[in-house]
């Protein structure tokens, strides 16, 4: 059985997607909110109103788009970050030890400029970074996202690319590592054209954050969002939460029967 | 999952036995519908290169099965259960999608009916786990391959037509995801041949 299984896959696609962690941690909410982090001074290099404005583009053309996934990035707002340069270890990660140094509030994604060398090394090619995430237990608390502002290299880029390079590092921030493939928007670079997702971004987004019996797409979560606890993996199948989706058609299918025996 | 759609089709069947008892059961379930071919998710909103080409057909293997259960002369209703084949993701990640389906089928003429119908579309991805050193654009970083077995579960609206030839239909057979909202709305479709084994009138 384990041959035949073997056998039936195809073997065309090498594409694999990853995360940025390895317990497969996300967000517990279905709807997380990306706002541009306000330093106490202002960035060098990089236009936060700008990428304030872009921020909502790099969500619904990528992320909001996948009908797979319950994740819905919210833009909106911004928060102050009360440090113009911070770095990894100044992160106040949940448990850990916190200088007062930002951190973004639970359940948001910071997008702001920074110069730190430690983050940026002289001549970093680097367009922006995503810090580690905020996690505890299986869950994504926050993420930051630093644009690299010790050069003029993001400022340079077309506004399609700048909202290609900040949908790439919010996949980063909501727990997606790199693809090996150029498709991905997940790829390590910037391609030349991207429009949309690639298959390893869809599958990527998808498996950390399933949609279970989206009724039509109304929001109807059957059960499912209360249910969800922090870790629980989803499970192998939808467990209980299909259950009266199915039942429904099974019901409408016998009413359809009883009715067809009066016409006949 | 499984147990309870099985659950729905024994509980839709038994009610059928009960209503009808003065039919035969092959004067209701007409035939076996026996189908293969190829289903291509998302069209065009699957990036495929670096150039921003997206995808319009995809060869992905799907094999399933269908009875028609007359309900009218012009009308049926077809359950229907089609399983694309899995397919890997690269290393040690697998997809499967399995569609749970009814339609009901409006035939317009001896060589050709109408569907709409609606899915459970049962998509699961398992990853087999372990790590990898990527490029990051700075040297490498270590990135992990996901662990556990994790499944979507979308309610799709479904449109088809048939065209059918004796005991032989093609389909051109779609699926509309997030029908009531317009920002997720996408579009799967599977062109099919199928084979239907008459069950006598
Ligand atoms: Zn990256």
């Amino acid at each position: 059985m384990k041959f035949l299984f073997s056998f039936l896959l195809l073997p065309t696609l090498a594409q694999a997607f990853t995360l940025n962690n390895s317990i497969g941690a996300r967000f517990k909410e279905k709807e997380v909110n990306v706002r541009v982090g306000m330093n106490p001074t202002p960035c060098d290099n990089v236009d936060l109103d700008e990428v304030s404005g872009l921020l909502s583009e790099a969500m619904d053309n990528f992320w909001n788009k996948v009908s797979t996934s319950r994740l819905e990035l919210k833009t909106s707002g911004s928060e102050n970050t009360g440090d113009d340069n911070y770095w990894t270890g100044e992160l106040c990660l949940s448990g850990g030890a916190c200088g007062g140094t930002p951190i973004p509030a639970p359940n948001d994604i910071i997008v702001t400029c920074n110069k730190n060398t430690t983050n940026f090394p002289g001549g970093s090619s680097l367009l922006a970074l995503t810090l580690p995430n905020d996690i505890s237990g299986k869950d994504i608390k926050g993420a930051v996202v630093l644009i690299n502002d010790t050069n003029g290299s993001f400022g340079a880029l077309s506004s399609k690319d700048k909202v290609a390079v900040i949908a790439h590092e919010v996949g980063h921030a909501i727990g997606l590592g790199h693809s090996e493939e150029s498709s991905a928007l997940m790829f390590y670079k910037v391609v030349p054209t991207r429009t949309n997702l690639g298959r390893d971004d869809r599958l990527g987004v998808t498996y950390l954050y399933p949609v279970q019996v989206d009724l039509f797409g109304a929001g109807c979560f059957l059960g499912t969002i209360s249910t969800l606890k922090s870790g629980d993996g989803d499970g192998d199948g939808g467990g209980t939460n299909t259950f009266w989706p199915t039942a429904l058609m099974g019901l409408l299918l016998a009413l359809v029967f009883k009715r067809t025996k009066k016409e006949t | 999952m499984i147990i309870s759609f099985l659950f729905a089709f024994l509980f839709s069947a038994a009610s059928h036995a009960e209503a009808t008892s003065t039919d035969s059961f092959s004067q209701r379930f007409k035939n076996l519908g026996f189908h293969a071919g190829s289903h291509t998710e998302f069209i065009g909103r699957v990036q495929t290169d670096e150039n921003g080409g997206t995808e319009k057909f995809a060869f992905n293997p799907l094999i399933g099965f269908s009875t028609d259960v007359k309900m009218t002369d012009d009308w049926m209703i077809i359950p229907e259960l089609n399983w694309v084949l899995p397919r890997e993701a690269g290393e040690g990640v697998t997809q499967n999608l399995i569609m749970l389906r009814t339609d009901f089928a409006w035939r317009g003429s001896d060589w050709w009916r109408l569907r709409v119908g609606t899915s459970l579309m049962v998509n699961n991805i398992k990853g087999e786990g372990g790590s990898k050193e990527l490029n990051n654009g700075n040297g490498t970083s270590r990135f992990y391959i996901p662990a556990e077995s994790r499944t979507s579960v979308n309610n799709t609206l479904d449109l088809g037509a048939e065209a059918i030839l004796e005991d032989f239909g093609i389909r051109f057979q779609t699926y509309i995801y997030s029908v009531l909202k317009s920002e997720r709305r996408e579009i799967s479709y599977t062109l099919m041949f199928s084979y239907y084994y008459d069950l006598g009138e």
